[in-house]
Formats: structure tokens, C-alpha cells, sequence
């Protein structure tokens, strides 16, 4: 022993202290002698890792079609009475003949929550021109009428970026409080959720509110979020949305199409984010802001279809992806030039 | 020995003149018909009295700046069909489902953007619902946003984009900036904070002068 | 059915014991409650209006934060006092497996006060919650276990409940005359040492894998927070030893326990100023990433948060110093002067280890934009509510385990 002329309470402790890791030691060692290896194994094999994880194919959809829809159901009840709530206030101040309070009701009466189920073999993508884009803002605005998205509170899920055109590469130096554009040497970025095959926004997520679905839409159930805001911090592209505040309402520009995991109005304090307008794209349509771009810059559609537009562009330019060094495989795509020229293949 | 490179710079020098000098050009029997009608017509006013159509003075710009009124226009007739037998529209003039005939023209040139077009790839995109109706309303802050008012349940179409000349004026081509909205949200503005600054800042004298108040009398009975 | 009976009247006693006291120390009771009620009706009330009483005004608008900076001061003094959680452990192994007799005596206290941490930490998640009430029914279902939340969860309210029972059973045994068990001691020390690092390393583990937050992004953040975590813990404990002894006067430590615990400061915080050297050195010799060089000018040089920077500098400043006073033989040789030296520790690892740890992460959105945050006065508030409500915990418990102590002694 090392401590031969130990003096007291220190090596005494010392040994006990050594008498307690190999009192472990033996403890573990005993317990892996007893147990059979083969079961062990299997039990292993059995709470696999992908299953633990979630690995990018298990459908992390936590409740079933039926249930959402029952959910959707009560939701409309919810979202019409909350509506008619502020339709009153218009109607009591204005007038019950007055055509805004009309209106409103109109608005109100037409809420139809959907629980659309994702399309089989369906995987969405969009694509943005760079050089089409002048930076106009005018999908922040389709996207904010379109999504109930709060007025007065910074909500908005599409920002554009004025970036330096060597800035684009490293995402340094830019502002989205520009007032004139296009800019000489400025480039355009509109970045919203993207969608990622990879999202790192799930995977934090403590209660499985936000699951990517299998049409690769990442979704958030606003009735499990509990508002940690850990996606918000782990989302590297800045695309998740906190509400801080009671969403305000005005019937009179209320979208009364709304999907279960889309643009409900939202309760206070959970997250949202872009959902690519699952209530229009599920149902066959385009996002709100491909829509109203101008000038066309953007492309939507399934990857997995061989005739759609978002497969034609994939085919003839070269994209690329904000931060392709997060591993995050966000399925938004940037491109800019011309369309790659067609070469033949083989040869030799 | 010098004769030679000199020779070769004044021949080269000779095709430059006759490539870049549409005169030089106007000689030669079959290019007759791309001469450019502005060369003669910006000097050449027609008589008052002669019924000219205005497209006289048009300048092709951006693009198209290169090229001649002959380039797609038939001067065979009359210039009002263009070339390859499309027919000659006008929006505004001709309905909308006439305008996608001269998509035909386009499609000459910009095969690359015209296959993209065909599948939805450029251009503006939309879509409609059966037994639905799409309106254009003025949305939140007067910007403009198109609604969808479908039916529940019906699967959207969509809809096919816009003819070439809606978006490109043929004429200048270029497509037209437009303006820039401002950010759309105003920031949240600073919510009232006088009473919770006042509370708060009560609370917090009361609370240290009763802790200060304890270490005096432990220090006074301490002692 | 009898021991837990003596339990339950171990508890009552407790809390019976700790309240009783000269007017001195009802004054300082009082004075904390002022603080904690007010701060807690603000959090209920005010802030969480919405949540709690289903009006349309308040949330978290209230707060600084905003989408830039999800995470705020709360965040941050879930970081610090987890910190100061885990360091409990350090005395416990010194007292138990070095049977240290007089550390021995100040473990319940160090027990306490990792309670106590642990209690603000909680309430600091819970307070930066959106959805508390949603919370205490989705948390508890561990739905995803990759999340470190919910790892986080379990290692932080495991690691209370083990330093609580620990805590009643010493004064248990105390107060019942009976010596403190080594059949209890020892399973107790294997099971929650490796809670103690885990509450600490899980913490550093929600920032660091994001690659969201590159100034966070580094495997460097947990032996970072362990080393900071074991300079301010006992610092912290130090301090109150001291005020202990100078009002208590029949309370008397020995001086080694200030002497070893400094030094235990001294090479948590030596290795803490290194490991931000080698970050420092990280990003600023050669590095060419883009985002993480951005947030860590702003954090070292002044950027859109310029709170940050002088926090940051702060640590530096007191870190240093504290060491060097440290190591000055004069310096060490009196309990005030230890007290003091634990007193900038403490400054020291404060500045840092609450919005100075976060705050770089934030102070570049992902995408290069320019981030903002000001400490809204409700978070002060709050915040001084949290910290008196768990102080006045602190107090009841340490008051009632050093009566203990006087009446009956320590048998260990």
C-alpha cells in the first residue's frame, strides 16, 4: 500500500474512497457477467436508437388522421367564437348594418378549420432566383394576410435580407430594415423556414410539439407547445417566430381557411413559423408568396413528381443552400445565372 | 516581310467596317429586309396628313436593343402578323386567352425559358378552385393579396402562367421594377413600464431597509 | 410506519426551527418577503397575465426577450445557479471520503444551499416558460429523448430531491442524537456525484451541440461550466460560513475549511480563465468562420449588446484578480481576507456565467443580423422575487440546521 506511513485522516479516507470505486467496479462488472449477453443484446436492438432519435424517415406525427380531424373540428368551434368575439366589438362600435360588421360576420361564418392529411409520396421543396429577386417585400405581406399572422408584434416568418454580394456567402453584414432596393452590389435573401431534412428544431423539442411530416413540411402543434423556445434557439436560420404576446385579430382580414398545423390564430406564448401554407399546398395550391412574388422569383412543387416545376429548375440550374455547413439539408433552394447548358452523357 | 500582317489587318479591318455599318450591309440583296426602320424613319417624318401608326417611333430597348422591327414583325404584311404566321396581339386589345399565341414567337429565342415556362418554372403562379372564386383585395396595410375563397374540401388547380407579353413588354423586355414596401411589422412597441419600475423600485427600498434594519439591531445586540 | 413519522416530524421541526429567531432576523425575514411577493405577483400576474388569468395584455412582451434573443436573465441564473448546485458535491467528498470532521459540519449547509440553486434554476426555466401549467403536464411524459430538456429535467429535480433528503436525514440523525450512518453516506455519494456534474454538464449540453449558436457550438462549454461552477460554489458557501460565524457566535468553523476551499476556488478558477484563453485563442488566431467570429468580436469588442462585453471583460477582471490575491501568502492568512478573495470569486463567476455564457450566442442572429436585448425592469424584478423567495428558504434552512447543531452537536 502506498500509504505505508499514512498519517491519519486523509490516507484512511483515501482508501476508502478507493474501496468504494472498486466496490462499483465489481458491482458493474458482476452485473454484466450475470446477464445473459443475447438478451441483452436484444433488448438493445429492441429501444433502437432510430426509434429513440427519430431518425429522418420515422413519421414523427404524434397523433393520428382521425384524431386531428376530431381536433379540427372542436378548433373551428374555437376559432369561430374567438372571431365573433371580435366581430362584436366591430358591430357594437359601427353599427349592426354597418358593412364592416357585415362583412366580419361573413368573415367569421366561413372559418373552416382542415386537418388535410400530407399527400402520399409527396416531398415539397421551393426554390428562389436570386437574381430575380428586388427585394420587395411584397411575399412578407401575402404571407402576414395569409397566415393570421399577428400585425404589431414582429411576427412576420419571411424576412428579406439586403446582403452584400460577397456577403451572401459568409451571411455577414446584412439588415432587413432597408428601405430602397435593388441596390447596386446588394443581393435580395428572403429566408423563411426551410424545411430541413435534418431539422435541429425537432430534435431539441421536449415534447414533441414540431415534427416533420412526411411530405417534408415541419409542423408545430399549438396545442402541445409548452414555449421553452429551444427550437428558436436552435433553428439556424432564425425562421422560428415566439408569440410574445395575446394575438390581436380583425376579422375583416382573417383567412378563414386555416389548417389544423398551420395558420390557426395562434394562442399566446407557443412558436410557429413558416408551414410553406400547409393549408393551401396540402389541398393542391402554391404558397402565399410564390403567389404574390412579382416577379416570379420563387418555385414550388414535389420533388418527387418528374413534371414539377421545382424539379425542371433543380434539372437545368445550379442551386445551393444557406449554410450548407449546419447539415440541416433545408429543402429551400437558391440559385442565380443562367440555366446549366445541357451536356450529353457517357462518353468517353 | 511586312506586307503581309498589314495586309491581313486591312482585311480584317475592312470586315469590321462592313459587319458593324448597317449602310455596308443595306448593299447586299438578301439582308434588304433587316434594315432598321428607325435609321431612316428618326430623320424621315411621314407627311401629317399620312395615316401612320404610332408604332413608328417605338426603340427597341434593353434585350431586345440589338434587333429589328423586321426581326419579328412580317414586313410582308404589313407588319401586323409576325414572323413564322403568329399572330400580331396587343394586350388591352386582344382578350386574354388570344395573348398566349404569340408565346409561339418567344419561344423561338428563349427555348431555355420557354420549357421552364411550360412547366411552371418562370413566371407568376396561381392557381383556382372549382366552384370557387378568386378575388384580388386590398389586404393589410393596402397591399394587395389574392384570396382563395374555396369551398372546404376541393382540391385546388392550377392555373397557367400568364402570356410572356403580360409580364415583357416585347419592346422592353426587361421587366419593370417595382416599389419596395416598407418592413411590414411594426416593432412592439415598449409596453407601459412606469407602475412596475415604481413598484418595484418601492418594494425594493422597503425590502433593503428592513434587512438593513436587521443587521443594525443583530450588530446593536451583538455588542 | 414509526420512521416515517419521525420524518414527517423532522420536516415540521425544520421549518418550526428555522422561523423562530430574535427580531433581528424576522426583520430580514420580512424585509426578503416584501421582495418575493412583489416579484412573485409580477411573474404571476403580470407577466404570465395571459396564462394565468386569461387576460389580453402582458406575456413575455414584457421581457426583453425577443425572436433574436429567445433566451434571456432567467435563462442565465439557471445557468449560474446550477453551477453553484453542482459545486455541493465538493464538500460532501471532501468531508465523507476524506472524513474531514470539520467539513463535515458544513455539508448540510452546502446540501441546503444546492437545494436552494436548484430551486432558482427551476424557477428561472419556468419563469422564461411560455406555457408553464401545459409544461408540468407534457414535461413529465419524456416524449423526446433527444432533447436535452428533458434530460436536463430529470438529472436537475433528481439531484434536489437526493440533496433534500440528504439534508433532512443529517438533521434527522441530528436531532434524534444519533451519529450520521455511513450505510447511508456512502450509496448516497455514488449515487449523486454524478448527478452534481450531470445537472452541470446537461446544462452546458442545451447550448453547446447547436450549430445555430457557433459561439456556443464548442465541446470546451461544459468542462468551462464545471470549472466556473466549482470556483463560485464554495466561494458562494464561504461567504455565508463567514456571515454564519459572525452572527452565530457560538458557531465556529475551523480555519482549514477556508483554506482548502480556497484553494479549491483557486484551481476551478485558474482552469476556468484558461479554458477561455483556448476560446479566445480558438477564434481569434486563425479562425475564418464566419458567424462565430461575428458574435465573438461582439461579445470581446463591443457590438449591438454592449452589456455583454462589459460582463464578459468583468469575469476577466475579477477572475484574474481573484487568483492573483490568492496566491499572495498574506492573503490566506485570515478569514477576512479569504471571505474577500471569495467575494470577487464569486462577482467574478457571476458576470460570467449568467448573460455573459448565453448572450454570445445571441448577439448575431444565425443569419448575421445584428441582435438587441435590454433587460426589461420586469425581469429585474422577477428576478429579485425569485432570488428572496429562495433565499428566505436558505435562511429557514440554514437557521434551523445550525440550532441543531448548537443544541445537540455532530456526531459523525
Amino acid at each position: 500500500m502506498a500509504g505505508g506511513n499514512g498519517s491519519g485522516v486523509v490516507d484512511e479516507g483515501r482508501r476508502r474512497a478507493l474501496k468504494i470505486m472498486a466496490l462499483a467496479g465489481m458491482l458493474a462488472s458482476v452485473d454484466l457477467a450475470v446477464f445473459d449477453k443475447e438478451e441483452f443484446k436484444k433488448m438493445l436492438r429492441k429501444v433502437g436508437l432510430d426509434e429513440i432519435l427519430g431518425g429522418d424517415d420515422v413519421e414523427l406525427a404524434g397523433a393520428g388522421e382521425s384524431d386531428m380531424e376530431k381536433r379540427a373540428k372542436k378548433k373551428t368551434e374555437e376559432m369561430k367564437k374567438i372571431c365573433f368575439e371580435a366581430a362584436q366589438k366591430i358591430c357594437d362600435e359601427k353599427g349592426l348594418n354597418h358593412a364592416d360588421c357585415l362583412a366580419a360576420i361573413h368573415k367569421c361564418r366561413k372559418i373552416h378549420v382542415k386537418a388535410t392529411p400530407p399527400k402520399k409520396g409527396a416531398k415539397y421543396a421551393m426554390a428562389l432566383d436570386l437574381d430575380k429577386c428586388i427585394g420587395c417585400r411584397r411575399c412578407e405581406y401575402a404571407c402576414v394576410m395569409e397566415n393570421n399572422t399577428m400585425r404589431n408584434a414582429g411576427m412576420e416568418w419571411i424576412h428579406v435580407i439586403e446582403y452584400d454580394r460577397e456577403g451572401l456567402q459568409d451571411l455577414e453584414g446584412g439588415t432587413a430594415d432597408y428601405r430602397v432596393a435593388p441596390k447596386k452590389g446588394k443581393v435580395y435573401v428572403p429566408i423563411a423556414c426551410m424545411h430541413c431534412e435534418n431539422p435541429p428544431c425537432v430534435y431539441v423539442c421536449p415534447v414533441r410539439a414540431t415534427w416533420k411530416e412526411p411530405d417534408g413540411i415541419v409542423v408545430i402543434d399549438y396545442d402541445k407547445c409548452i414555449g421553452c423556445k429551444y427550437c428558436v434557439v436552435a433553428c439556424p436560420y432564425g425562421a422560428r417566430r415566439f408569440n410574445l404576446m395575446k394575438p390581436s385579430i380583425n376579422p375583416l382580414e382573417l383567412n378563414p381557411n386555416m389548417h389544423i398545423l398551420g395558420n390557426l390564430i395562434r394562442p399566446v406564448h407557443v412558436t410557429e413559423k413558416c408551414t410553406w401554407c400547409i393549408q393551401r399546398t396540402r389541398d393542391g395550391g402554391v404558397p402565399a408568396c410564390v403567389e404574390a412574388c412579382p416577379v416570379g422569383a420563387r418555385t414550388f412543387g414535389d420533388l418527387n413528381e418528374p413534371d414539377s416545376p421545382i424539379r425542371k429548375l433543380l434539372e437545368r440550374y445550379d442551386f445551393f443552400v444557406l449554410k450548407p455547413e449546419a447539415g440541416t439539408k433545408p429543402k429551400f433552394f437558391y440559385y442565380f445565372g443562367g440555366a446549366k447548358p445541357e451536356r450529353a452523357e457517357g462518353g468517353e | 516581310m511586312l506586307s503581309k500582317p498589314l495586309a491581313i489587318v486591312g482585311l480584317a479591318m475592312l470586315i469590321i467596317i462592313l459587319a458593324v455599318s448597317p449602310t455596308a450591309r443595306a448593299g447586299t440583296a438578301d439582308q434588304k429586309e433587316l434594315y432598321p426602320c428607325i435609321q431612316c424613319h428618326a430623320a424621315i417624318k411621314p407627311p401629317a396628313t399620312t395615316n401612320t401608326s404610332t408604332f413608328h417611333n417605338i426603340t427597341l430597348k434593353d434585350g431586345h436593343s440589338g434587333l429589328y422591327c423586321v426581326n419579328c414583325h412580317n414586313p410582308d404584311t404589313a407588319m401586323m402578323e409576325l414572323r413564322g404566321g403568329v399572330p400580331l396581339r396587343v394586350p388591352g386589345f386582344h382578350n386574354h386567352t388570344q395573348l398566349y399565341d404569340t408565346n409561339k414567337l418567344c419561344a423561338q429565342c428563349h427555348s431555355d425559358i420557354y420549357e421552364l415556362y411550360q412547366y411552371g418554372a418562370h413566371g407568376n403562379t396561381t392557381f383556382t378552385c372549382p366552384g370557387g372564386e378568386t378575388h384580388i383585395i386590398i389586404g393589410y396595410k393596402g397591399v394587395k393579396y389574392v384570396e382563395h375563397d374555396c369551398p372546404p374540401g376541393t382540391k385546388y388547380q392550377m392555373k397557367p402562367h400568364e402570356p410572356c407579353i403580360v409580364c415583357h413588354d416585347p419592346h422592353n423586355p426587361k421587366f419593370k421594377t417595382l416599389s419596395i414596401l416598407p418592413p411590414p411589422s411594426d416593432r412592439p412597441e415598449p409596453p407601459p413600464e412606469g407602475e412596475i419600475v415604481a413598484g418595484g423600485v418601492s418594494t425594493l427600498v422597503a425590502g433593503i431597509a428592513l434587512i438593513a434594519l436587521a443587521v443594525f439591531v443583530q450588530k446593536r445586540g451583538g455588542a | 410506519m414509526g420512521a416515517l413519522k419521525e420524518y414527517v416530524d423532522t420536516i415540521i421541526y425544520i421549518f418550526a426551527e428555522g422561523v423562530r429567531g430574535g427580531r433581528a432576523y424576522r426583520l430580514l425575514l420580512a424585509g426578503l418577503t416584501i421582495m418575493a411577493v412583489y416579484g412573485v405577483y409580477l411573474w404571476l400576474f403580470v407577466q404570465h397575465a395571459p396564462i394565468f388569468l386569461g387576460l389580453d395584455k402582458g406575456g413575455l412582451i414584457m421581457t426583453g426577450v425577443n425572436e433574436n434573443v429567445p433566451w434571456g436573465l432567467y435563462i442565465s441564473f439557471f445557468t449560474f445557479w446550477v453551477g453553484v448546485a453542482a459545486s455541493g458535491i465538493i464538500f460532501s467528498f471532501a468531508a465523507y471520503v476524506f472524513n474531514d470532521k470539520e467539513f463535515k459540519k458544513v455539508v448540510p449547509l452546502a446540501e441546503a444551499q444546492a437545494v436552494i440553486a436548484l430551486i432558482i434554476t427551476v424557477w428561472g426555466i419556468v419563469a422564461n416558460l411560455g406555457r408553464p401549467i401545459r409544461a408540468t403536464f407534457e414535461m413529465p411524459k419524456f416524449e423526446n429523448l433527444r432533447s436535452m430538456l428533458d434530460w436536463d429535467f430529470t438529472v436537475i429535480f433528481t439531484y434536489m430531491i437526493l440533496n433534500a433528503i440528504a439534508f433532512i436525514y443529517t438533521v434527522n440523525q441530528m436531532r434524534l442524537g444519533r451519529p450520521v450512518s455511513r450505510k447511508f453516506i456512502i450509496p448516497y455519494m455514488i449515487i449523486s456525484s454524478p448527478f452534481a456534474i450531470g445537472i452541470h454538464t446537461v446544462t452546458a449540453f442545451i447550448f453547446h451541440a447547436l450549430t445555430a449558436r457557433p459561439a456556443l457550438n464548442t465541446a470546451l462549454l461544459a468542462p468551462r461550466f464545471i470549472a466556473t461552477a466549482f470556483a463560485s460554489g464554495p466561494a458562494l458557501l464561504l461567504v455565508l460560513i463567514y456571515i454564519a460565524e459572525k452572527t452565530i457566535p457560538e458557531f465556529k468553523v475551523d480555519f482549514s475549511v477556508y483554506k482548502k476551499t480556497l484553494n479549491v476556488i483557486l484551481v476551478s478558477l485558474t482552469t476556468g480563465l484558461f479554458f477561455t484563453l483556448a476560446e479566445v485563442h480558438e477564434v481569434f488566431w486563425y479562425t475564418t468562420e464566419p458567424l462565430k467570429k461575428a458574435q465573438l468580436i461582439a461579445t470581446f469588442y463591443g457590438g449591438p449588446i454592449p452589456m455583454l462585453t462589459a460582463l464578459t471583460w468583468t469575469w476577466i477582471a475579477f477572475g484574474v484578480a481573484a487568483v492573483l490575491l490568492g496566491i499572495l501568502p498574506p492573503m490566506r492568512r485570515a478569514r477576512e481576507s479569504i471571505v474577500v478573495i471569495a467575494l470577487i470569486t464569486f462577482i467574478g463567476v457571476f458576470a460570467e456565467k449568467t448573460l455573459a455564457t448565453i448572450l454570445p450566442g445571441f448577439v448575431i442572429n444565425p443569419v448575421g443580423l445584428p441582435s438587441h436585448y435590454k433587460i426589461a425592469p420586469i425581469e429585474y424584478f422577477v428576478s429579485i422575487g425569485i432570488h428572496s423567495t429562495v433565499f428566505i428558504l436558505y435562511a429557514i434552512l440554514a437557521r434551523s440546521y445550525l440550532s441543531t447543531l448548537l443544541k445537540y452537536g455532530y456526531k459523525g
